[in-house]
């Protein structure tokens, strides 16, 4: 087999097994990273929400915020842990097709270059 | 280390950016240059590979939480300026797709996330590497130490953007107006974490993978001109 099929199944691998990265934290009472806290944590730290950030904070709306499909208090356990997976395997996806895709165009040039 | 929108002034997000579009249009010359066509799958796989391992949320016990990037794997294989691009691209997908770090801060984030990283590690690699051979121990110990102290430095940078943040954005009676933590704490913080619990995971991921390289095909390891 060769390598890059290897790292291949190695990557279908890490995505099935990304859910690690959301039990992990409460396993251990960890919140959010160091400053990816949500507005409301400023409110309880400062007592009120920088002016300006919560003009910003909430500027784009990704379409499958925090790798979920649905908000967390409607989800379910299963539903979490399938909709991270299914975020690990699309990201990986759309990930590798970019890059091969901008590889390909940049390297192409040079291919046709050093053919003739 | 995905800064969010909110957290850093426009001026900064600007800098970020103006930063950022003549490093990846340095970058995009550089790939176009020395990449071989035969490595560009590795460079995709590469990026992939970041995307996923950011995901795994390692925690403090009772504390953050922070993640491996995996770029200065990506520098080591195929050199930092195709791991910027790379890194780049699983950045702007976390932020278009998850809302994990800003669309303002997209500049930032790559800056520090993608460009420091890459490079710093990359540097450390070389400077410790030396000429050892591709299956040397002093090759695996070197990208350990560069996958280490990348993160760290990537970190550095991005507590670096949090903390100016209350010295350049203050009303007159003291009202933060975006990050209110200065750089006495932004820097401890973020750096310290880094040195304690997530640089330790990039060196384990970037050790194991470079390991198996070893084995499996170590001329991967050395790439062209070497």
């Amino acid at each position: 087999m060769t390598t890059i099929k290897k790292l291949s199944i190695g990557l279908i691998v890490l995505a099935i097994l990304t859910p690690i990265g959301l039990w992990l934290p409460t396993q251990f009472k960890a919140g959010d990273a160091w400053g990816e806290w949500g507005t409301e944590y400023f409110e309880e730290e400062l007592g009120y929400i920088p002016e300006k950030m919560q003009e910003t904070a909430e500027l784009w709306n990704a379409p499958m915020p925090d790798y979920a499909f649905a908000t967390e208090d409607e989800a379910s356990t299963t539903m979490t842990v399938f909709s991270y997976i299914l975020s690990a395997i699309i990201g990986i996806i759309i990930c590798f097709g970019l890059v091969f895709f901008l590889g390909w165009i940049l390297s192409k040039k040079k291919r046709t270059k050093s053919d003739v | 280390m995905h800064i969010p929108d909110g957290y850093l002034g426009l001026e900064t997000c600007a800098v970020g950016y103006a930063a950022m579009i003549p490093i990846w249009g340095i970058a995009s010359y550089k790939v176009k240059k020395n990449l071989k066509a035969k490595q560009v799958p590795l460079l995709a796989i590469g990026a992939a590979f970041s995307f996923v391992i950011m995901m795994f949320n390692i925690p403090i016990p009772g504390g953050t939480t922070g993640h491996a990037v995996g770029a200065v794997l990506v520098a080591i294989l195929l050199g930092p300026w195709a791991s910027t691009i790379a890194i780049s691209v699983a950045l702007i997908i976390q932020s278009l797709l998850f809302g994990d770090g800003g669309i303002l801060a997209i500049g930032a984030n790559c800056f520090n996330i993608a460009f420091v990283m890459s490079f710093s590690g990359y540097g450390i690699y070389k400077l410790i590497s030396g000429k050892s051979s591709a299956t040397s121990l002093r090759r695996l110990v070197a990208a350990g130490i560069a996958a280490f102290l990348g993160l760290t430095l990537a970190a550095f940078t991005t507590s670096i953007m949090f903390g100016i943040q209350p010295l350049l954005h203050q009303t007159e009676s003291g009202q933060f107006l975006y990050s209110p933590y200065g750089l006495k704490i932004a820097i401890p913080a973020m750096v310290g974490e880094h040195l304690l619990i997530f640089g330790w995971v990039e060196l384990i991921v970037t050790v194991l993978v470079v390991k198996f390289l070893q084995k499996q095909e170590p001329e991967m390891i050395l790439p062209a001109g070497e």
